[in-house]
């Protein structure tokens, strides 16, 4: 009996200790489970704080809206597996869309998202996105930004290729941007798996949204009033300005720049007009479209235009710079136009004057010229030697103006680019041999060495050869004029692999380094020697200047006080083509 | 018999400086003072020579110059032009023009008589 109770008792307790163990187990593994939960979402929730913080890092560093909304939705796919994203952001006339497909296969939808998005905008505020000007960027797929390192997702990703149907969107999701109570933009998530937002995932996505709000409302308000101080700057500004995004569209023109090309105040400019103004341009043309697109080419591009406008034609100076964004990335151009049509008017004006008013003193001066002539040739009787001698310097003096009138008519020649070049082959030695000669009576009645060193052989050049013998003399007789008694002058011509170098070297008094830039200046004399003697017109350089210049070649000179002065001039080789390009200008 | 020259020049003390100056050497001159006159003297008496302006009322050098060389009888003349336009733009064209000849404003008297006197065979 007691052995049967005893049997029972402990069958009891067997069960209770079997009940309890299998209990015990049970909340071991209800634990294990409940722990295994914790450390899932605190290692989601690290996933999430991580996300956000690079994130908000990101984004306040960024002042480019395209690059702020790729950061947005690369956070975005770490969180929702998602197929299409969409962002857009309005403002009272202009909306920008920008797009980001995850794969290839989902680009198709960009359209649905947009008008979604339009929809949604609708509805929320009543704003018809449609009617305003809308620009559209899309980000191709895999073009993320940089990996900061973040933990790998704790979301399995389905294969996309394998495994989902891309026939259609089935799940969206709209996040509006709103900073205060102004709603100024919205991002839609998409895709296309049914459960794509699970509840768990809303609180983040709001957060991200708030975040990516607070960010664009502040890139926003920097905008705004770097805008408004940018703007007000370049309206009052003497000068067009006008400013070309990357894509080539106008995002500024203002007021002046509108006046230059001829658009009305409140005329809608499309960059479409704009190219055709620029191209009806008589320089510029096709060329220059290409690189305001492509961003490229030798900056800054100076060049004048001429543009047929109503009131004649108009000539403008335009200088154009590329616009640089970070890391030196080309965002657009900006050119900057002044109108020079008076200033051109003007020079043209004092040309045509400088030109008219030399041949109208040629003609009493002619008369001058013969009338002293003709009586030292005794023809109205006979003269004494005093009054002969007095007649020579009237005769010497009259063909120093002669000099003169001849020399301005050369610098408004050159000046209104009316001087045209008889581009012949010329021999350099032969012409340096023939110019030397012509002055070495001169330089031998001066008691000054003049000599010639050139090499051996012909030195064959495409030149004009009175002008660049009109260069020749007028380095000479400069040298001569200025170097004393017993000096040296030298003509060295020196062949170079694409150039002819010839230059004038004299033992004279030189010129301080200071007025050797000034030296090729019209009107500019140093050195001049009081009293009597020849006397210049301070034409000579500046002329030769104008002459070398038009053939494409350089001239510069070297200097010391008191030791003597080097003048040089180059002649491009094979420059004939390059000259009648000019000439055809 | 002494040579005829006929001078045509708008300006009167050119031509009375030519003129002196063509007289000192043994020619006759002729004077004209416009386009019209010059080609009315050419005509009425028959010079050896015309030195001829180009820059005239009624008539510019260039116009005299066809005028004349469209008469059979005329149109032997020999012309040379005298003028203060700039020599590197005339002096081509006349010569063209089919003229004897071309000396720049101011011009050198020596060069001139040398001129004339080579255009006249002497």
């Amino acid at each position: 009996m007691l052995k049967e109770k005893t049997e029972e008792r402990s069958k009891t307790l067997e069960k209770r200790v079997e009940e309890l163990t299998a209990q015990l187990a049970k909340a071991n593994k209800e634990l294990e489970a409940f722990s295994k939960g914790l450390e899932e979402k605190v290692k989601e929730r690290t996933f999430e704080l991580s996300i956000l913080y690079e994130l908000s890092n990101a984004i306040s560093y960024t002042l480019d809206y395209q690059k702020l909304m790729n950061i947005i939705m690369d956070s975005l796919y770490k969180i929702v597996d998602y197929d299409i994203c969409a962002s857009l952001i309005y403002n009272e006339h202009s909306a920008d869309i920008t797009v980001k497909p995850a794969h290839l296969q989902c680009s198709r939808f960009a359209q649905e998202v947009q008008n979604n998005l339009c929809e949604a905008t609708l509805l929320l505020t009543g704003e018809d996105i449609h009617k305003k000007e809308i620009s559209t960027f899309v980000i191709p797929p895999g073009s993320d930004t940089e990996p900061q390192g973040i933990p790998a997702a704790p979301i399995s990703r389905s294969r996309p290729e394998e495994e989902r149907d891309f026939t259609r969107i089935r799940s969206f999701f709209n996040l509006p941007f709103i900073v205060g109570s102004e709603v100024f933009g919205m991002i839609n998530v998409s895709g296309c798996k049914e459960t794509l937002f699970p509840e768990e995932r809303l609180r983040i996505l709001y957060t991200i949204a708030n975040q990516a709000s607070d960010a664009i409302g502040r890139l926003r308000t920097i905008i705004k009033t770097e805008k408004s101080k940018m703007d007000s700057l370049v309206e009052s500004m003497l000068e067009g300005v006008i400013m070309l995004d990357e894509r080539g569209e106008i995002v500024v023109l203002n007021p002046q720049a509108r006046k230059m090309l001829g658009f009305e105040d409140h005329q809608k400019v499309t960059s479409k007009d704009l190219y055709d103004k620029l191209r009806s341009a008589e320089i510029g043309k096709e060329k220059e479209k290409e690189k305001f697109r492509s961003g490229l080419g030798n900056f800054p591009i100076v060049q004048e235009m001429v543009l047929p406008h109503e009131e004649g034609s108009k000539t403008l100076h335009c200088e154009m710079i590329p616009v640089k964004g970070s890391e030196d990335k080309v965002m657009g151009i900006s050119m900057v136009l002044r109108d020079i049509t008076r200033e051109k008017e003007i020079e043209q004006m004092k040309n045509e004057f400088i030109s008219s008013i030399s041949h109208e003193i040629k003609t009493p001066l002619a008369i001058i010229k013969e009338a002293i002539s003709l009586v030292m040739d005794e023809i109205p009787g006979k003269i004494i030697e005093p009054q002969r001698d007095v007649l020579t310097t009237a005769q010497g003096n009259i063909g120093r103006l002669s000099n003169i009138i001849e020399a301005l008519l050369d610098v408004s020649k050159i000046e209104s680019a009316k001087m045209k070049l008889d581009i012949r082959l010329v021999n350099m030695s032969e012409l340096i041999k023939n110019t030397v000669s012509d002055f070495k009576y001169m330089a031998e009645q001066k008691g000054i060495l003049l000599d010639y060193e050139v090499s051996q052989g012909k030195v064959d050049i495409s030149c004009d050869p009175d002008k660049t013998r009109q260069v020749l003399v007028n380095l000479i007789s400069n040298a001569l004029k200025f170097t004393p008694r017993e000096g040296r002058v030298k003509v060295i011509c020196k062949e170079e692999e694409d150039e002819v170098i010839v230059s004038v070297e004299d033992t004279g008094m030189g010129v301080s380094e200071e007025n050797i830039p000034n030296l090729f200046d019209r009107f500019t004399q140093f050195g001049r020697k009081p009293g009597p003697g020849e006397k210049g017109t301070g034409l000579g350089l500046a002329i030769s200047k104008g002459i070398v210049e038009l053939h494409k070649g350089r001239i510069w000179a070297e200097s010391k006080l008191n030791k003597g002065s080097k003048f040089y001039f180059s002649l491009p080789k094979s420059s004939s083509e390059k000259i009648e390009k000019n000439l055809e200008k | 018999m002494a040579k005829k020259i006929l001078v045509a020049d708008d300006e009167p003390d050119i031509v009375k400086m030519l003129s002196m100056r063509l007289k000192a050497h043994g020619y006759e001159v002729i004077a004209a003072f416009d386009g019209l006159q010059a080609v009315r003297e050419a005509y009425k008496e028959r010079p050896d020579l015309i030195l001829l302006d180009i820059k005239m009322p009624a008539g510019d050098g260039y116009t005299v110059f066809e005028n004349l060389k469209r008469s059979v009888q005329i149109r032997l003349i020999p012309i040379i032009f005298v003028s203060a336009l700039p020599p590197r733009e005339v002096e081509e064209k006349v010569v063209q023009l089919g003229a004897q000849g071309f000396i720049a404003k101011p011009f050198d008297s020596k060069e001139l008589v040398a001129k004339v006197k080579k255009v006249l065979g002497e």
